[in-house]
């Protein structure tokens, strides 16, 4: 009989404390699992997610926040800007490409974002859509696939949009169709419009979808996306006042990159920003939170390994007399105390092999929720970075917890199946 | 027939908080291949000493003892443990299955790894058969009767057909008609395979059933009346065959 033979049945014979003792193990693994795929999921999105527009403008406020909305879609604009500053950029000979962006309506949470269609072969290049073609005219959408999912929207759909980002209403939200002194006047009147009904819908101004983006991995499959001037159209803006929320550059070079920078950060209400710096930025802080959170994933392991110790501990106690008859019939010690540890390790492998599994079938199944929800877009199929430490770390603590009561026992001698 | 077991000047002691005490203390003896030896002898008087000393459970601290032609005297732990499980089945009073394995899987820890699956199947279901238990090989000790359970202990003991068993008051837990029963699958599993068995015994109606039966103040000199205050071995054993060593 071999040792494995032997091991399955101590545990299949305790089999309520092996269940409990795999159970804490899973669920340490699981959650370990779920962190670094939702860590790899923020990073791999914060490094994409800005595509190639290293230099984002829009108006003063905090550069996290211009960056965040303008790529992350996630909080308000920081405010507006003159449409004309896109006009000196994209003339000034040092950008590459540039794009100006309108925000602040939505459709049921999903904002609405005006956008130059020649945007997604900047940043994308040529993809196929899932369907129907990109917006041309004002009135048409072309929507990202998370959020034609979640709003079950098709090619020729129509809706009507609501003003403000109403998934984040208490937040402060912009108008991008008022001019600064005109927002100020309507602020509060808005605000708590949208607060009470959940979005000021635009009746009288339908959007038809003519497209569905193809899954992007980025925070564009939750938006959904029409041309620059519908904000305007929207609230009846006249072209002399006509502002954006922001503008996405594509340096020529790294030297107009910082000329751009150096002329826009010197205006007044505006400000310019590096991408690439203000998502660093964001990624230390959450980091920081990230840390916090795996000292309590460090005291869940640590329970989770005294579980084992104990479980093993009162198992090898209660077999001192399966000890002593292995021993009388001749087994040696090696053989002995490979099957204490090996059962240790047996009921950690079992419980990382299933902790895995459900980290990976909770992914799979919130993948979607939490992509819609935060932006955080986790890959079930593939080991987050860390995980194989992970796994390591795991079986090494089975390991340790098992080694000190199977040194406590594999010792007995064949006497003590005689003692009482 | 040769020798199985050789004995010359073997002792052993224990030590206690007082010092030490001599329990064993053996000039010679030797049993024959095959035999079949009942060892009578009072409550303390050593006789299980005796058994885990030919088992290799114990060191010896003087004298020679041979098992099959080979020497267990000088032998390091991990040596007896090799000669354990090559050449001595034991079989205990309380059985001392492990209870997590079905009484199969008790079986089949002795045996060699070696062995191909369908050597092994045709072994056991032979044993198990044999000893009228093909039916219930599958299942966990605490599902048999006390009986049942020595007859699974006894196929344990001898399934690798050891030349040596050593059967420690293999039917003190038994009721009288069972008892007599095993004792008699035990001696003829034993006579059939040719193997040495010493048991220990307080039955004297059980004793009848062997060729041999050997008191064991007769071999161990630090055995006395003086020492043990105990009448001669005779008189000592209880008729109704109730104390253990």
């Amino acid at each position: 009989m071999s040792g494995w033979t032997y091991v399955w049945s101590n545990m299949k014979h305790r089999a309520f404390l092996t269940v409990l003792t795999v159970m804490a193990v899973t669920i340490t693994v699981a959650l370990f699992s779920l962190l670094l795929m939702s860590k790899d999921g923020v990073e791999q999105g914060a490094r994409k997610g800005y595509g190639p527009f290293e230099l984002v403008i829009g108006a003063d406020g905090s550069e996290s926040q211009l960056v965040l909305n303008t790529f992350y879609r996630v909080g308000a604009p920081t405010g507006n800007i003159p449409l004309q500053l896109l006009d000196e950029i994209r003339s000034s000979g040092e950008a590459d490409t540039a794009f100006g962006m309108t925000t602040g309506d939505s459709h049921n949470g999903f904002p609405i974002v005006g956008v130059d269609p020649a945007y997604f072969m900047t940043r994308y290049e040529d993809r196929t859509l899932a369907a129907g073609k990109l917006y041309s005219g004002q009135g048409e959408v072309t929507v990202g696939a998370a959020a034609a999912k979640a709003l079950n929207l098709k090619v020729g759909d129509s809706f009507s949009g609501a003003h403000g980002l109403v998934a984040h209403a208490s937040g402060g939200h912009i108008d991008t169709g008022h001019s600064e002194d005109d927002h100020d006047d309507e602020e509060h009147e808005e605000t708590s419009a949208h607060m009470d009904h959940a979005g000021d819908a635009h009746e009288s101004f339908l959007y038809t979808v003519v497209g569905i983006l193809p899954r992007l991995n980025t925070a564009d499959d939750r938006a959904i996306f029409t041309t620059m001037d519908y904000a305007w159209a929207v609230h009846a803006t006249d072209e002399a006042h006509r502002e954006i929320t922001a503008i996405m550059i594509k340096p020529g070079s790294l030297l107009g990159a910082q000329s751009l920078k150096l002329e826009y950060d010197a205006l007044d209400n505006v400000q310019a920003v590096y991408s690439s710096k203000a998502v660093a930025d964001v990624l230390n802080v959450m980091d920081s939170g990230s840390q916090l959170l795996m000292i309590v994933m460090l005291i869940c392991a640590l329970l989770a390994a005294s579980t084992l110790l104990l479980a093993l501990t009162s198992s090898i106690q209660e077999r001192k007399r399966d000890v002593g008859l292995l021993r009388l019939i001749g087994k040696s010690r090696a053989y002995i105390l490979s099957c204490l540890i090996g059962e240790g390790i047996a009921l950690t492998a079992a419980g990382i092999v299933l902790g895995l599994a459900l980290s990976r079938l909770a992914a799979w199944w919130l993948g979607d929720f939490m992509f819609t929800e935060t932006g955080v877009q986790v890959q079930p199929l593939q080991m987050a970075s860390n995980e194989w430490q992970l796994i390591a770390v795991a079986l090494l603590l089975g390991l340790v917890a098992s080694v000190g009561p199977a040194f406590r026992v594999y010792r007995t001698d064949a006497l003590t199946l005689f003692r009482n | 027939m040769s020798d199985m077991i050789k004995v010359k000047g073997l002792q052993k002691s224990f030590r206690h908080q007082h010092g030490t005490q001599l329990i064993i203390d053996m000039e010679e003896w030797s049993a024959k291949s095959g035999d079949a030896i009942a060892l009578l002898g009072p409550s303390g008087s050593g006789k299980s000493t005796f058994l885990h000393l030919l088992g290799g459970v114990l060191p010896i601290d003087e004298g020679i003892l041979e098992v099959g032609g080979q020497s267990v005297s000088g032998m390091r732990e991990s040596e007896r443990d090799a000669y354990r499980a090559r050449l001595v089945g034991y079989v205990f009073q309380d059985f001392y299955l492990m209870p997590s394995l079905t009484v199969r899987q008790n079986v089949e820890l002795v045996l060699p790894r070696g062995l191909g699956k369908a050597e092994r199947d045709g072994l056991l279901e032979s044993w198990f058969e044999r000893v009228g238990l093909l039916e219930r090989m599958n299942q966990l000790p605490s599902k048999l009767s006390r009986g049942q359970q020595q007859r699974v202990a006894i196929i344990r003991a001898m399934i690798n057909r050891p030349p040596l068993i050593l059967a420690d008051e293999p039917t003190g837990s038994l009721d009288w008609e069972t008892a007599a029963d095993i004792m008699g699958l035990l001696l003829d599993i034993c006579a059939e395979s040719g193997s040495t068995l010493v048991t220990v015994t307080h039955d004297r109606h059980l004793a009848e059933l062997f060729k041999t039966k050997l008191d064991f103040a007769s071999i161990n000199q630090c055995l006395s009346v003086h020492q043990t205050g105990l009448t001669p071995i005779d008189s000592r054993i209880s008729e109704a065959g109730g104390v253990r060593a």
